[in-house]
């Protein structure tokens, strides 16, 4: 890991944070984008006319339309209602599964940073054997075992994302753990748990906060992908990557059913990625002047 | 370098040996029956169990997973298909060069474009090329490939009719599914070798040979780029062990019977022999993938080869 | 620095040549020991004598479409919508693959092709009834495999064991054992007096016969490399990808072609199969030519093919399989009521639609597919032609529902989502809640045979004829005692056995147990798959085993 931390006065980190974060205007598009998509999926049905499951047998099919802006699905239901209640489930999915993913990760990845030895040894094997699995393999076997649903899949993307930052915050700690502070902490007899939370912890999250951030997007993609394989969330409930499988069988008469939630996975990554670019600059201290 | 690298290979049948415990043990949880999958509806419960115990699927646990592990890792034996009664290793083989096909030809694009992509974006930071290269690396990492997959298959097969939608007939059905399996790498390796490019840019050495009057297309060429070239390693080295996993949803959507298409109808028929095969395939390539890296770090880096040659540093990644 | 850079080069360049190196090894190893695999393709084009074969297919090389000097139709490409896997005798019900395994091999008696439910001799020559749980089986004496073996009545046994110890034996109920009599003669000893044939439509009809020297010279598995006796061999087999026939010039029935049933001629040399599972693909290979025949286009792209821009090429037919989506509802958990106002509140014309292209809705329990089908059957005036929400509503009234949640129990596939939704909302207009339990087929089959596993249960049905399809509806031996919707009543059992005996099978037996069932709501019909066949204007007439489209007994133009 070449990333160095350097140690700086903080007048008000989270602020300063903020101002070098909005400094580049693809940053901006990034939070600008997601925040919109965020409440399109979250007060959209709000202001929805339809049921998101309800059926309309008129316009079985229908394109778009003023009535119906995204055009109706095979059994009639507006494509925007649907949108927006799949986006929630997309959204959640790759929130929670990228974050407990994380958390896992600092928990191993610190244990084994810190107590080194034979728990470090073991931690990191299992580790190899994990990551000698590859994630969207894992993701299918696993989901295949806890069935589908909300939750199972968060699991099964979860999984799928441990190892990684597990390897990441260790290196860190490997490097961190060494520097005059963490001796400087020792020497004052603070506790072991003290120091890794409080000392070592906070100086090696920075690139897991960057991973996070930018993995919510291929999270988001890898839940696509387990729904467009039948495993996932289950109809009646919209998912985005169960959407583009409904539309998947129509594609030659009816485009639209794929298009809407192709589009809609693709700018909800777009704008998640920009936006972890935008948190890598703003956290990367070769970038700061 | 010898003991390291023998040292290496030990783990690497270790890691294979927890593998294959790890996915037998996930077969294992899967909810269902095998037996009763396989018959259908009209079978009698009687006829069920009688193919239970052919399938040796009505022993205890451990019985179970002690014949599978010596099967495998002692006898190189990976066992028939339940489904289909092939030898799932054969059938495996037999399938592994589309695999490859797709693989291989969509990592070579993935790191010549990304690469000049890359290349290009970095000593041309912060003008208009720059700002193309990262927008169109962004659109590409984006965009989830089975939709690209059936982007393309709407243009280019179903409307336009230039290349086949789906089969291995011909060389023309690889087409679409190499790009789309790619465009999500070309978009990886850009970015990387961009920041590669910029790191190098920065160093003291690049500033020497511009301020000894080097011609600019000398230091890009001579100093630059050789430099530069570390991470992009990495990304084959990566790229390389996802070859053969990384493709079973482009493979299902263009109906191509590769290896990751085999994984899914095992998974889908829970025809486990299948699954077992394949994960352990899997593993084994992606770990020789993953020493190889390696090995070519350790090789090309001095400072990690110091580590070794001293023979005292433990390998730290 | 110079050197170090030289050096870099250098290691970078073996470095790839490292990494490529091992993706060629991989590659080369996958190849060499894929070669005894490999082997089995080349070895069954081997073992057709190529003497023959080769030189009929190079004379058809000038003209490349057309009729051959041996009379036969040079080639002919099919879809098919599910890969066939592989080519093992052991899964006597996979009616996908009627039309690709069974010109590779052959059973004993061939179900006749007019669907009438007959027995027609294939390997068998004939049987005679010894007493009512012992028949006496001829055997042909001149069936050869490709491999010119001859089938004798040992084989014949060896193959009955094989399925039976693989524990694939599906509804050999009453299978009991064979005692080989002579070479050519056997007995099968059965569990009892079968009722009727169709009860033996399993061991007589789909059980495949081989020879066991075959099968032991090739491993104990044809599932890449097959032998058999049929009228085609294999000329080429990708899993997944197709499947290639040739006329077997060999066949031992070449002779007594007209008296084997239709589907052993062969009209065509070359016989290719494309597995090509999504329809819309099927129809782009359709217009490009890449394929001939297709017999799943949906309804609603036939169009193009019909009267639109291809049309001078290809025919197009509508066909309705035997095969019915229903609907069961646990009749120990909603009383008689609760059921009617579910099943009045369904509009089964709005679920097919929703099912997809493919689906048509049904007025009764079977399709005009059915050689015993009969008009009177349809069942105007019940629930299955009425859709009707006061009604529901009435019912639902008079019912004990208090608002629980149903469960809907279905299999995980595309259409019977949709179905499933589709019922789901209707049910919620009569304020009758339901939730959506979808499984796989396995976790279907335990749900739908524990009593308390469903509320309302969903699946597709068929069989050799109409009442062939009923016994996993009507029947109470489905669930010791039960049918499927978990009722026990011995008037309906009665009324079905009498529907289904060969003795009283008849039209007015039928509908008295359809009417039975629809007074009681035990079941409900939800809708049938229909789909276009759409087959080039060179096939004069489109030949068909058992309901499938089999492109070796079609007539083709100038034959």
């Amino acid at each position: 890991m070449m990333a160095q931390t350097k140690k700086r006065k903080k007048t008000n980190p989270f602020l300063d944070f903020l101002k070098r974060m909005t400094k580049a205007f693809s940053a901006k598009l990034g939070v600008g984008l997601f925040v919109l998509i965020v409440l399109f999926c979250v007060l959209g049905p709000l202001f929805s006319k339809y049921d998101v499951n309800g059926i309309d047998l008129m316009n079985m099919y229908a394109g778009p339309s003023k009535e119906h802006l995204l055009g109706c699905d095979s059994m009639g239901r507006d494509m925007l209602t649907r949108l927006m209640y799949g986006g929630r489930y997309s959204l959640l999915i790759g929130i929670c599964a990228s974050l407990f993913g994380a958390l896992l990760g600092i928990v191993f990845g610190s244990i084994a940073g810190y107590a080194g030895g034979k728990v470090e040894t073991f931690i990191m094997r299992v580790m190899d054997i994990w990551t000698a699995l590859p994630g969207m393999m894992l993701c299918i076997l696993v989901s295949n075992v806890l069935g589908t649903g909300f939750f199972p899949t968060v699991i099964a993307l979860t999984i799928g994302s441990i190892p990684g930052t597990v390897r990441m915050i260790r290196g860190q700690i490997l490097t961190e753990r060494s520097k005059e502070y963490i001796e400087a902490a020792r020497t004052i007899n603070c506790s072991d748990f003290s120091i890794m939370f409080r000392h070592l912890l906070p100086n090696v999250v920075q690139p897991v906060i960057v991973t996070t951030t930018m993995g919510i997007g291929s999270t988001m993609m890898m839940a696509a992908s387990l729904s467009f394989i039948g495993l996932g969330i289950q109809p009646p409930n919209p998912e985005w990557g169960a959407m583009l499988s409904d539309g998947r069988a129509y594609i030659r008469s009816y485009p639209h059913m794929i298009m809407v939630p192709g589009i809609a996975i693709a700018l909800t990554v777009f704008a998640i990625n920009l936006l972890g670019d935008g948190v890598r600059d703003a956290l990367d201290p070769k970038l700061r002047s | 370098m010898s003991r390291y690298v023998i040292k290496r290979i030990l783990m690497m049948i270790v890691i294979l040996w927890c593998a294959g415990f790890v996915v037998f043990t996930l077969t294992y949880l899967t909810p269902g029956d095998p037996a009763m999958l396989q018959l259908g509806q009209e079978a009698t419960a009687e006829v069920i169990a009688q193919r239970r115990a052919y399938l040796g699927i009505d022993q205890p646990y451990l019985v179970q997973l002690g014949r599978f592990m010596v099967n495998t890792f002692l006898r190189f034996d990976f066992g028939k298909s339940w489904v289909t009664n092939t030898n799932t290793m054969a059938e495996l083989l037999l399938r592994l060069p589309r695999t490859l096909i797709i693989g291989l030809g969509s990592m070579i694009i993935n790191v010549f474009i990304g690469t000049i992509l890359g290349i290009i974006a970095g000593t041309h930071e912060g003008k208009w090329q720059d700002s193309l290269v990262m927008i169109i690396a962004m659109v590409f990492v984006s965009a989830p490939d089975f939709f690209v997959a059936l982007l393309l298959i709407l243009l280019f097969a179903l409307k336009l009719g230039w290349l086949p939608p789906y089969g291995i007939e011909t060389m023309a059905g690889y087409v679409l599914p190499i790009i789309s399996a790619s465009l999500g790498g070309v978009a990886i390796n850009a970015r990387q070798a961009r920041s590669a490019m910029l790191e190098v840019i920065r160093a003291d050495f690049v500033t020497t040979a511009r301020a000894k009057g080097q011609n600019e297309k000398i230091v890009v060429r001579k100093h630059m780029l050789p430099n530069a070239m570390m991470p992009i390693i990495t990304g084959v080295g990566g790229g390389l062990s996802m070859v053969v996993a990384g493709t079973p949803i482009i493979e299902s959507v263009f109906s191509i019977p590769g290896v990751g298409n085999y994984l899914l109808s095992g998974v889908n028929q829970h025809d486990y022999p299948v699954i077992w095969a394949c994960v352990i395939f899997f593993a084994l390539f992606s770990s020789i993938a993953i020493l190889l890296t390696d090995l070519c770090y350790a090789f090309l880096d001095p400072r990690i080869k110091a580590q070794y040659s001293a023979g005292k540093r433990k390998k730290v990644k | 620095m110079k050197n170090a850079l030289v050096k870099r080069v250098i290691a970078l360049a073996s470095a790839s040549i490292m990494a490529f190196s091992m993706i060629g090894c991989s590659a080369t190893t996958g190849s060499s020991s894929s070669a005894p695999a490999a082997e089995a393709a080349p070895a069954a084009e081997a073992a057709a004598p190529a003497g023959e074969a080769a030189p009929a297919a190079e004379a058809a090389a000038p003209a490349a479409e057309g009729l051959l000097e041996n009379g036969r139709w040079n080639k002919i490409i099919m879809a098919a919508n599910q890969d066939p896997q592989d080519l093992d005798p052991d899964s006597v019900n996979a009616p996908v693959r009627y039309n690709m395994i069974y010109a590779i091999y052959e059973t004993l008696f061939d179900m006749a092709d007019d669907s009438s439910g007959e027995l027609k001799p294939c390997i068998a020559s004939g049987y005679e009834v010894v007493d009512g749980a012992t028949w006496k089986v001829t055997l042909r004496d001149n069936v050869y495999d490709w491999e010119g073996n001859n089938i004798t009545a040992n084989d014949v046994a060896f193959c009955f064991d094989y399925i039976v110890s693989t524990g694939n034996a599906v509804r050999f109920d009453w299978y009991d054992s064979i005692e080989v009599v002579d070479d050519y003669t056997f007995l099968f000893h059965w569990k009892g007096e079968p009722p009727a044939i169709h009860d033996l439509e399993f061991p007589l009809s789909r059980t495949i016969i081989f020879s066991e020297k075959a099968w032991k010279d090739h491993g104990e598995s044809f599932a890449k490399d097959a032998v058999g006796t049929g009228s085609y061999k294999v000329a080429e087999f990708t899993p997944g990808s197709k499947l290639i026939l040739e006329a077997n010039d060999d066949y031992w029935g070449k002779d007594i072609l007209d008296e084997l049933e239709p589907r052993h001629r062969q009209n065509v040399q070359t016989i290719e199969f494309d597995v090509v599972t999504e329809a819309s693909t099927a129809v782009v290979g359709l217009e490009t030519g890449k394929l001939d025949i297709c017999d799943y286009v949906p309804l609603a792209m036939q169009e193009e093919f019909a009267t639109g821009q291809y049309s001078d090429k290809f025919n197009v037919e509508i066909t309705v399989a035997g095969d019915y989506f229903y609907l069961a509802p646990n009749c120990l958990k909603l009383d008689e009521n609760l059921r009617k106002a579910i099943m009045y509140a369904i509009d089964n014309a709005a679920v097919a639609k929703a099912m997809g292209g493919s689906y048509v809705p049904l007025k009764t329990f079977g399709t005009s597919y059915y050689n015993d089908y009969d008009a009177s059957l349809e069942l105007d005036g019940t629930y299955l032609s009425d859709y009707d929400l006061d009604k529901a509503k009435e019912f639902l009234a008079a019912s004990d529902y208090d608002g629980r949640e149903l469960s809907i129990l279905i299999g995980a596939d595309e259409a019977s989502k949709a179905a499933a939704t589709m019922v789901q909302t209707m049910l919620l207009q009569i304020g009758v809640k339901s939730k959506i339990d979808a499984k796989t087929q396995d976790g279907v089959r335990t749900a739908s045979t524990s009593k308390d596993g469903f509320d309302i249960y969903m699946n597709t049905v068929g069989g050799p004829n109409m009442v062939g399809s009923w016994h996993l509806l009507f029947d109470n031996e489905v669930n010791s005692g039960f049918t499927t919707s978990w009722v026990q009543d011995d008037q309906l059992q009665s009324l079905y056995k009498a529907a289904s005996a060969d003795a009283t099978h008849d039209a007015a037996h039928m509908r008295e147990c359809l009417d039975y069932v629809t007074d009681h709501a035990y079941f409900y019909v939800v809708a049938g798959t229909s789909s276009a066949l759409v087959y080039p204007k060179t096939i004069t007439s489109i030949g068909r085993r058992e309901g499938y489209v089999t492109p070796n007994c079609s007539v083709y133009q100038g034959q």
